[in-house]
């Protein structure tokens, strides 16, 4: 009995020490990350300016006195962003409102499938869609204005719109189901319609469910590279005309690192920097809009 | 005595399972009417009929005439919205909103378009006082309707069904998941409400139905077998299986 | 006493050993030569058993190294100047890069002088109606900074600032291969890109430039505008150094150069 228990002992105390590892593990490669890159970065922020980088508009690594300026891509960065969850949250709320709560279960089922397809489909494949359609419609309406290409601002903010909805949609689903059927119950006896009691019941009950499905849409806009790159021009230009092109920060930095080297390499890192730094911004923004959301009640 | 509810053939059917078989019955105005029977029986699929709440099942069709107000409700065209605000419905398990308490009383007026701040707060106060709640929470009422113990959120129900003026209340075993002395305190409350309401009550208590109701029907396999005055059902009922329920014989 | 033989022979064969990495030979020098180095290195390499290293540093470095006898070989893709050779160093063309400039094939334009190109690249003419085509906005195609192509012709171009920046227009569309700049031009009427003389296809349709046509006669002639030398350096080359710069002169070479897309010297 007692060689019985202390082999169980050993088991435990085992797997307890692999999990330990993998924690620490885990940890230590994302940290390690995180060191590499503003390691990597630093050397340009050092040299140039973080200031100077964030605010000026001029980028020209090749100059004798080289210039990484990269106001115009945090801004094209930020405008698309936002704008592309304008579109993208609305739609895929009311669209996972709508999915659980007033459509036929065939039709729920239909459809929930194919957009869980669509969550898993690679972005990239979004963009080539987009640069087939969108951008050659732009394109062909639009060849004797000076400027447009069809790559455009347009064309990003259309991706990032379009890839960002299944997520939305499917945790937003999941979030609306899992809430108690007690209170639509209620809602209906008390002589609500279906729209109140979709906006104020449950949406509200479900709301941190969708913040989340929210914060995930938000975090694949933000880091889309491969999708954005094909449609939207790469110019290093002003983001204030949605038919003209521009630069996004994940573009920026996979656009040039293949042949960077030395300063301009490092320019590059501080680029994810500051990339990492507006996610950051956005993730707590969207914390305290669900802490606020979360004290109101209960 | 009035007839609130006159019901005539009526028959409910999930799909292919004949739940509810032609059955006919009056309630009566301002009683209380508690209907009885086994587990299964479709005592609450019928008060369900009786606001349309069965709408919200899929494959649920219901025949036959529900009058209500000298309408038949059971057709599609009638609006159900106006019919709920009517008749209000508490349900088994106490189930206020993720809200204030305030909130929860105020739901269905503001869904109807009162926004009138003096007004709702008015309401608030008569409907809590109503359902004998309001010298509990009336310090607290903005605080979340999740914080109170289960007869308390179930009262709180009651005053959010009161605060629509309803005329009738259905209320389904409303006091089975609660404990005694909240179960004592919420039959308390339905003596005083059957002056102002007509109150329905489905109840798996005999001694329940026996203590509250004025009137009584006994429910069996989705058949009305018997329907009478309390007292009659209790002490004298009519069919043998009535009597075999109501002594404890089955059920 | 045997010990300490074992330990000295020992001793020696480790120094041996360390003399022999010096038989490595090293090349350093532009980005833009670089991939064209590379296969002959990796040629070479098969033949012989000769170690190469290969550091893409940029033209200048590639100067730099040689003159100071840390590379055996810089690899310049432009001109070398007067008081860079004064360091000692010779310099020998390996290979000639051209641009082409490509258009839609839909598009009536079959030149533009050099004034114009570069007016179109910085902006300043903006419709193809401008230089004798219909009336078409002109959608610039350029390369991402950094890329070799994109240097030699905004230098060639004049479309370089006297601080190295670069003048092209800020709405041309950017690109990073060869491919896209084809696509891109393939499906936009108004377009108009460049690239290396060697990647054309029968799908891409040229325009010549000051009324040069871009054809490997036209660069060996010194009449086409858009060329470069790819230049090596070496400052008293060993004999491991003349060897592989024998192999690049040689048919083989020729023969991986030609393939590359780039042009060969011709021998005289």
């Amino acid at each position: 009995m007692l060689a019985k228990t202390k082999k169980s002992e050993k088991k435990r105390l085992l797997f307890e020490s692999l999990y330990r590892l993998s924690v620490i593990f885990s940890g230590l490669i994302l940290f390690i990350i995180i060191i590499f890159i503003f390691a990597s970065g630093f050397p340009a922020l050092k040299e140039y300016g973080f200031f100077e980088m964030i605010l000026n508009k001029e980028w020209s690594p090749n100059a004798t006195d080289p210039q990484f300026g990269l106001l115009y891509m945090v801004l094209a960065t930020i405008i698309s962003t936002l704008l592309s969850l304008l579109i993208a949250i609305p739609i895929g709320v009311l669209s996972a409102a709508y999915l659980s709560k007033m459509a036929p279960k065939k039709i729920k089922k239909t459809i929930m499938f194919f957009v869980e397809i669509l969550a898993g489909i690679p972005s990239v494949i979004y963009g080539f869609f987009i640069l087939k359609t969108l951008v050659k419609i732009i394109y062909d309406n639009g060849k004797y204005i000076e400027g447009v290409s069809g790559n455009s601002m347009l064309a990003a903010i259309a991706v990032l719109a379009l890839m960002s909805l299944p997520t939305i949609i499917t945790v937003s689903v999941t979030s609306l189901d899992a809430i108690n059927k007690s209170y639509d119950e209620a809602s209906y006896a008390l002589g609500a319609n279906t729209i109140q009691t979709i906006f104020k019941v449950d949406l509200r009950a479900a709301r941190l469910g969708i913040m989340s499905a929210i914060v995930l849409g938000a975090g694949k806009v933000i880091g889309e590279t491969m999708a954005v790159m094909l449609v939207s021009g790469n110019a290093i230009n002003f983001p204030g005309n949605l038919l003209e092109p521009v630069r996004t920060l994940t573009s920026n930095i996979a656009t040039e690192m293949a042949y960077a080297s030395g300063l301009h390499q490092s320019a590059l890192y501080a680029t994810g920097i500051i990339l990492f730094i507006l996610i950051m911004i956005l993730n707590y923004i969207l914390l305290v809009v669900i802490k606020r959301g979360g004290t109101s009640d209960a | 005595m009035e007839d609130i509810f006159t019901i005539r053939d009526l028959n409910l059917y999930y799909g292919k399972n004949h739940a509810l078989k032609n059955m006919d019955i009056a309630l009566k105005k301002n009683k209380v009417t508690a209907l009885i029977g086994p587990s299964g029986c479709g005592k609450s699929t019928f008060l369900r009929c009786l606001n349309r709440m069965n709408d919200l099942i899929e494959n649920c069709t219901i025949t036959g005439q529900i009058i209500y107000d000298n309408d038949n409700i059971n057709v599609e065209k009638y609006n159900v919205i106006e019919l709920r605000k009517k008749v209000g419905m508490v349900f088994q398990k106490p189930n206020p909103f993720p809200m204030s308490i305030y909130e929860n009383v105020i739901y269905g007026p503001k869904c109807q378009g009162l926004t009138d701040k003096a007004i709702l707060d008015e309401l608030v106060e008569d409907s809590l006082k109503k359902a004998a709640l309001w010298d509990e929470v009336k310090d607290r009422l903005n605080t979340s309707a999740l914080s109170l113990s289960g007869g308390q959120q179930q009262r709180l129900c009651i005053a959010r069904t009161i605060a629509m003026d309803p005329d009738v209340i259905l209320m389904d075993e409303p006091t089975s998941a609660l404990d005694p002395i909240s179960t004592k305190k919420i039959e308390e409350l339905m003596e005083t409400l059957k002056n102002n309401y007509t109150i329905v009550i489905v109840t798996h208590s005999m001694q329940q139905a026996a203590r509250i109701s004025d009137y009584t029907a006994f429910f069996l396999m989705g058949e009305i077998v018997e329907y009478d005055l309390t007292d009659i059902i209790f002490s004298n009922p009519a069919q043998q299986q009535t009597e075999d329920y109501v002594t404890g014989r089955f059920g | 006493m045997r010990k300490y033989k074992q330990l000295i022979l020992i001793g020696c064969f480790f120094f041996l050993c360390s003399c022999s990495q010096s038989k490595d030979l090293e090349i350093s020098g532009s980005t833009s030569v670089a991939p064209l180095m590379n296969k002959l290195v990796e040629q070479y390499q098969k033949d012989t058993n000769q170690k190469i290293n290969i550091n893409a540093d940029g033209s200048s470095a590639g100067i730099k190294a040689a003159s100071e006898n840390l590379a055996n070989i810089g690899m310049v893709s432009r001109e070398v100047e007067k008081d860079e050779l004064a360091l000692g160093l010779k310099s020998e063309v390996i290979a000639i890069d051209a641009m082409a400039v490509i258009v839609n094939k839909d598009n009536q334009v079959t030149n533009l002088s050099q004034q114009e190109l570069c007016d179109i690249y910085s902006g300043k003419i903006k419709n193809w109606s401008e230089v004798g085509g219909k009336n078409l906005g002109i959608v610039i195609v350029s390369r991402e900074y950094g890329s070799g192509t994109r240097n030699a012709f905004e230098e060639i171009t004049g479309l370089l600032n006297e601080d190295k920046s670069s003048n092209t227009n800020a709405k041309a569309i950017i690109v990073n291969s060869t491919g896209a700049v084809i696509e891109n031009v393939q499906q936009k009427e108004g377009a108009i890109g460049y690239l290396s003389l060697g990647s054309i296809t029968e799908n891409t349709k040229t325009i010549s430039i000051n009324n040069i046509e871009p054809t490997k006669r036209n660069v060996l002639r010194n009449k086409y505008l858009l060329t470069r030398n790819f230049n090596i350096v070496t400052k008293n080359a060993d004999d491991k150094t003349k060897a592989f710069i024998e192999f690049i002169h040689s048919e083989k070479g020729h023969e991986i150069i030609a393939e590359e897309g780039f042009i060969n010297v011709s021998q005289d």
